[in-house]
């Protein structure tokens, strides 16, 4: 008789979350950064280099993974360096998860921001800058605290969204419980053993989560609109 | 110091403007920029702060080009401060934090913004956010936000515009003291006659994005329309206050005498607008009439158009008078020609200038 299965995969989902968070700790700075040239900056290459930003939206995960793998893996020059300093691998490892998460996570986070900044009036900043505020200045004092509802649902999507991924973090991280084993992996996993009871515990926990995260993000964008 | 301005630019579809200036910098001293709506007053001013580029053309201070060539030095390096129609206040931060946003953070800073509430007179709504300010308090944060880190100009963009009467004219008396406090000179946007009256030291008037004239403004509003119809224009002369008496003020200017009606409010100086159908012409010497005000003069000029004839007078400062052809004929007017002037008390506008020294 098999041990009877947890009531929940604890570990895929504490996995879960640890990934999703540290993500969005990350995709803060990065994305603010990146967010700037996307919403003022006016340069040769602007298209191109939102082309490529928004890339994870719509390119099969499947195949992003792929090219992680490619990228990340022991033989890459990427991969041998991370060896080099760790004496550990990129691929089947938390950190590669998390290089992966930020990767197809920038999109979600970067839109809700840019598109906030957008709509921020354009004589503020240009109040700011009459006050002696140069770009970095005003972005930071005047176009990010007047955007804070984008960015708060920037972060709110990402989270969700790497809380949700399957297709990169199994190309990526493998399944390794405790390890890379996330918690929608380990809802795979339980359809193929065929324990739906856990199955469906698990896909209800992912599905409220959902849920409430777009009960969030519709709250900021109706309070953004007043 | 100076700065001389000679730009142009033009948008798609918008005006060529064409402007040329030259701004005293080193003396207090309120310049008007006066024009119709759409002249191009705003760019001209945008262009000067460096929010907008020239398509060409050069903007120096004294040796050190702000604008010339591929040379532009960016608005946050030039020390021009901003007053924006609606004030473009801040809103995530409250008043005090609004006017301190141009201050480093230096022993000085706290000070400096207490000053400048208190002398706006928003003194105990420090804490306020602009959403929970009236329009004429907003306006007074951004004035104080301009000029708090002592810029070297201030420019204001019809800073009266989306203001109701009584707090515009309440802004509008107490302005000049707020900038003359520091001393910073202003170039100020209106095409309210009664605003470049009664703050203007100078007048630029610009018309389809060149600067047409220069000078004071009541010489350059004299014989200027009204509006649209070229009928009724303007003498502008300014005077001062050497008495009041039944509702009526009685105005020195030079050394004539004239009576109009108080407007109220303290003022010791003003610019009168005198409308020249208001002014009637009689030879010297006729049988009185119900005018307050009778004037020597002597006639400079007669410029015929149809039934309407405007007459110059010299009556000690120039006047216009408008009347008809034919009374002209009757009377025999010439050029040189003694005549005494009429002017009704009732076509005499007062503008007060407070804080004129």
């Amino acid at each position: 008789m098999t041990p009877a299965a947890p009531w929940m995969d604890w570990s895929a989902a504490a996995l879960s979350v640890r990934l999703a968070l540290s993500g969005v700790l990350l995709l803060t700075p990065l994305g603010i950064a990146l967010a700037w040239p996307l919403a003022y900056g006016r340069f040769r290459g602007k298209l191109l280099l939102e082309a490529a930003l928004l890339m994870p939206l719509v390119i099969p995960p499947t195949v992003l993974g792929f090219y992680l793998l490619q990228f990340l893996g022991p033989r890459s020059p990427m991969g041998r360096a991370w060896g080099f300093m760790t004496d550990g691998t990129l691929v089947f490892s938390f950190s590669g998860l998390l290089i992966a998460t930020l990767l197809i996570n920038l999109p979600f986070f970067l839109q809700p921001l840019v598109a906030s900044l957008g709509s921020v009036d354009r004589r503020l900043l240009e109040a700011s800058s009459t006050l002696g505020h140069g770009r970095i200045g005003t972005y930071l004092r005047v176009a990010l605290p007047l955007s804070w509802r984008g960015l708060t649902a920037g972060a709110i999507l990402a989270f969700a969204h790497a809380i949700g991924e399957f297709g990169v973090v199994l190309m990526v991280g493998g399944n390794l419980p405790g390890r890379t084993r996330t918690l929608s992996i380990a809802l795979f996993d339980q359809v193929q053993a065929f324990d739906l009871e856990a199955a469906h515990r698990t896909a209800i926990a992912l599905l409220s989560f959902a849920f409430l995260v777009l009960l969030c993000t519709a709250w900021l964008r109706a309070r953004e609109s007043r | 110091m100076t700065l001389t301005v000679d730009v142009h630019r033009q948008f798609a579809g918008g005006p060529l403007i064409q402007a040329a200036l030259d701004l005293d910098l080193d003396h207090f001293g309120i310049t008007v920029l006066f024009g119709p709506s759409g002249c191009g007053k705003t760019t001209l001013l945008r262009l000067i702060s460096g929010l907008e580029r020239p398509d060409g053309g050069l903007i120096h201070l004294d040796s050190t080009a702000w604008f010339q060539g591929s040379r532009q030095v960016p608005a946050h390096h030039r020390s021009v401060g901003y007053v924006f129609q609606e004030g473009a206040l801040f809103p995530h931060l409250n008043v005090a934090t609004n006017v301190a946003f141009g201050l480093g953070r230096n022993a000085e800073r706290s000070s400096r913004v207490a000053e400048l509430i208190r002398r706006v007179g928003l003194a105990g709504l420090e804490h306020r956010r602009p959403g929970e300010l009236s329009g004429g308090q907003k306006q007074r944060v951004a004035l104080a936000r301009a000029l708090a880190p002592k810029p070297r100009l201030v420019l204001l963009d019809e800073p009266f515009a989306s203001l109701d009467r009584p707090a515009a004219e309440q802004l509008r008396h107490e302005l000049r003291a707020m900038l003359r406090a520091d001393g910073i000179p202003a170039l100020l946007v209106t095409h309210d006659r009664g605003e470049a009256l009664s703050l203007g030291d100078r007048m630029l008037r610009m018309d389809a994005g060149r600067i047409v004239q220069d000078g004071r403004p009541e010489d350059v509003l004299t014989g200027i329309a009204t509006d649209l119809d070229e009928v009724g224009s303007e003498s502008v002369v300014r005077a001062r206050v050497a008495g009041r008496r039944e509702g009526l003020l009685c105005l020195e200017v030079g050394s004539t005498l004239l009576f109009a009606p108080d407007p109220g409010g303290e003022f010791s100086q003003a610019r009168l607008c005198i409308r020249s159908e208001g002014v009637a012409l009689e030879r010297a010497g006729g049988a009185p009439v119900s005018s307050r005000n009778h004037l020597p003069a002597r006639i400079v000029e007669l410029e015929i158009r149809g039934a309407l004839a405007r007459v110059r007078l010299d009556c000690g400062f120039p006047l216009e008078s408008l009347v008809t052809t034919w009374a002209c004929r009757d009377l025999g007017l010439c050029v040189g020609d003694s005549v005494t002037a009429l002017v009704k008390a009732t076509a005499i506008r007062v503008v007060p200038m407070d804080d004129f020294v």
